[in-house]
């Protein structure tokens, strides 16, 4: 077999092939998998949001009223009664599996992922 | 005179090709080793070094050898690590058998030397481990945005292992050519 630059004429093949499959494992990250936004309140589900329809939402808590916005795929607290506002900067959400909650008014908001079985194993 | 090793002396056959692997696994081993203590700028990337040897036991001496050198490695390097049987352990051994299953597969094709089979097996070993770490330990579609990272480490230290191993065979050849 001649070799140029150390490489085969199969190497550089498979190497290519390699090359593209890599450059598409890149391109699939940025894809968005969302769908729908599961919204608790206290444990109870308040709504489900379908994330491609804008729309905003104000849900009811011990605080007062948490408003939620959904727009392009996204949704995002919009604004909390709650005197830490981690919710808020916590911005927009739209990968699946994703989880904001506003402890101090009981609102959370999750994307609903293919599995939900826990989060991870670690020992 | 040939000494006796103590297999021998307890009665046990050793053949060649039993040294042949033993020498093998113990450098494959002792490699291991020292990538374990190496720190990483990514928690899971590592240059592979180990799996040079499983390619070149491969390509010098066939698949056989290769694969108890890779499965030794993983075996012995986790006893003497104290993972065996962690999850650190399950992953090491499901990217070691998915890389030995591209490698059982590929090392037929005509005109491929190292680096043309040490990629494959190193993506290879990367998405088994992916898939044993999704199935078992974080089944959470968020852990496959890490794989495009590990996948391109995965390409650039199979490329560089393949060559070493090209380079490897090249001398060994040299060397018996002019003996």
């Amino acid at each position: 077999m001649t070799r140029r630059y150390g490489l085969t004429r199969g190497d550089r093949w498979v190497l290519s092939a390699a090359l593209l499959a890599l450059a598409a494992a890149w391109a699939a990250l940025g894809g968005d998998e969302g769908g729908m936004a599961l919204v608790t309140q206290e444990g109870r589900v308040v709504a489900r949001l379908d994330l491609e329809r804008p729309t905003r939402l104000t849900v009811d808590g011990p605080l007062g009223q948490t408003v939620l916005e959904v727009a392009e795929g996204r949704v995002r607290f919009l604004s909390s009664p709650c005197r830490g506002q981690l919710c808020v900067h916590a911005g927009w959400l739209s990968q699946g599996g994703a989880f904001v909650a506003c402890l101090p008014n009981g609102v959370a908001v999750r994307i609903a992922a293919r599995s939900e079985r826990y989060d991870a194993i670690n020992f | 005179m040939r000494s006796i090793s103590e297999p021998e002396a307890a009665g046990v056959a050793v053949s060649s090709l039993d040294r042949r692997i033993a020498g093998l696994a113990a450098l494959a081993v002792v490699i291991h080793l020292a990538e374990a203590a190496l720190p990483s700028p990514l928690p899971g990337i590592k240059p592979g070094l180990a799996n040079v040897v499983v390619l070149y036991a491969l390509l010098r001496h066939g698949l056989q050898v290769a694969l108890w050198v890779g499965l030794l490695r993983v075996l012995v390097g986790s006893l003497l690590l104290g993972t065996f049987l962690s999850p650190g352990f399950f992953l090491s051994l499901s990217g070691a058998v998915a890389s030995l299953a591209v490698l059982a597969l590929m090392h037929r094709l005509p005109g491929l030397s190292g680096p043309g089979l040490a990629v494959p097996a190193a993506m290879a070993h990367v998405m088994g481990q992916f898939l044993t770490a999704y199935v078992w330990f974080i089944p959470h579609a968020g852990l496959f945005h890490l794989l495009p990272a590990f996948l391109t480490a995965a390409l650039l230290f199979g490329l560089a292992g393949g060559l070493a191993v090209n380079r490897l065979l090249d001398r060994g050849l040299a060397r018996e050519g002019r003996a």
